[in-house]
């Protein structure tokens, strides 16, 4: 890989990589905004039909409170939504015609110390949907909990969003 | 506790050590921190499934926490990923990784050709090579731990070892996310596990959490 990769979006179809605690949006058409491999964190999406603006989040946290520290917006559910919602009406999205969809919290890990403390995925799951009602959004669907991991995908274009599991397949949310 | 900021020397309350700001030092005791343990747990696994293993020399790494998923990358890869927490005087916590072809050819070494029965349609693993899977993440964690604790002379203990099999972003960003309730920063001392006739062999992780590195520094005499 090249250290200079150019910035510009390129017209054809791009997938871009929504990582941990990542927050992109996007209005290109030909873009797909995937979140690869979501255990305990939550892919939450939102498109504006109407002009067609999307974006996704990859949350790890429930709250930005419970650590003294830092990290980008995304990473915490109760900042990732405010900053999405403000990425996407700069972009020219209407925060009242967002169509939100989130997927993820899982639970990875069975036996030893993995039941415990490794809850993080359900309170994450919570904790969306807190700061989504905060924000005076709307939960449109949901696929949340269980024992597997998922890839979420929004395309841009329309706004379809899909989950995959392993050994499953890909299911529209 | 006193702010992030290095302020008075003198302060009564010590801040946790900077992991950003390790000098050559430091980061090479961390390293053979983690080559004596790999090393110790790579031993152990020989001796449970009769072929030699070796490795590469490991990898000390410092990054924010959620990039360490784009760092190891892959995200979609399934693995078998054995994930414990380390307490005592130096907590931290212990990931070792492993692709799941690997996994299902080191069941195969173990079991020394046992029916190993109907894989479950969820992991692709049967009943008993889950507890075999088990049984090498507690040696190897196990091992990798009583190293490092005769090493430093530290009180060190696992909690039991959790097992997971998904793909490797979903395990990892649960990790990940548990660290990241303590540290913002991670620092990561990784090892490569390799076997003759298996290309891609494990990994294995150690993140130390911020107090713990302190606690480890100056027990190796390199903290004044």
């Amino acid at each position: 890989m090249s250290s200079t990769t150019p910035t510009k979006t390129p017209p054809r179809a791009s997938s871009i990589k929504v990582g941990l605690g990542q927050l992109v949006v996007s209005k290109s058409p030909g873009d797909v905004l995937s979140a690869l491999g979501l255990g305990s964190c939550i892919g939450l999406t939102v498109f504006d039909p109407v002009t067609k603006i999307g974006g996704m989040v990859h949350v790890m946290l429930p709250s930005s409170e419970i650590s003294t520290h830092s990290g980008p917006d995304g990473k915490y559910a109760d900042t990732a939504i405010p900053a999405l919602v403000d990425q996407v009406s700069r972009l020219g999205g209407d925060p009242s015609r967002l169509v939100c969809k989130m997927a993820g919290g899982a639970q990875m890990f069975s036996g030893g110390s993995g039941g415990g403390s490794l809850n993080i995925g359900s309170r994450n799951a919570i904790a969306v949907r807190a700061a989504l009602q905060v924000a005076g959004l709307r939960l449109k669907s949901a696929q949340t909990g269980g024992t597997f991991g998922r890839t979420v995908d929004i395309h841009i274009a329309t706004g379809l969003v899909t989950v995959r599991t392993v050994g499953g397949a890909v299911e529209e949310l | 506790m006193t702010g992030s900021n290095a302020n008075d020397e003198a302060a009564a309350t010590v801040p946790a050590l900077d992991v950003t700001n390790l000098n050559t030092m430091q980061l090479d005791a961390l390293r053979e921190i983690g080559n004596i343990g790999a090393g110790t747990a790579a031993s152990s696994l020989s001796l449970m499934t009769g072929e030699p293993i070796g490795m590469a020399v490991p990898r000390v790494s410092i990054m924010p926490v959620e990039e360490v998923g784009n760092y190891v990358g892959g995200e979609e890869q399934i693995v078998v990923a054995v994930y414990l927490q380390v307490i005592g005087d130096a907590p931290g916590h212990i990931v070792f990784v492993i692709p799941a072809e690997t996994a299902h050819e080191l069941c195969h070494q173990l079991m020394g050709g046992m029916q190993a029965g109907d894989p479950d349609p969820a992991t692709g693993f049967s009943e008993m090579e889950l507890s075999a899977l088990q049984e090498i993440g507690n040696v190897m964690t196990g091992s990798y731990l009583r190293a490092m604790a005769d090493l430093t002379r530290m009180h060190l203990e696992p909690t039991p070892p959790a097992l997971g099999i998904d793909m490797i972003g979903a395990l990892l960003g649960s990790v990940l996310a548990e660290v990241s309730q303590s540290t913002s920063m991670a620092l990561l001392i990784e090892t490569a596990f390799e076997e003759a006739d298996m290309p891609s062999f494990g990994h294995f992780l150690f993140v130390p959490e911020p107090v713990s590195l302190e606690v480890v520094l100056r027990s190796l005499g390199l903290i004044a």
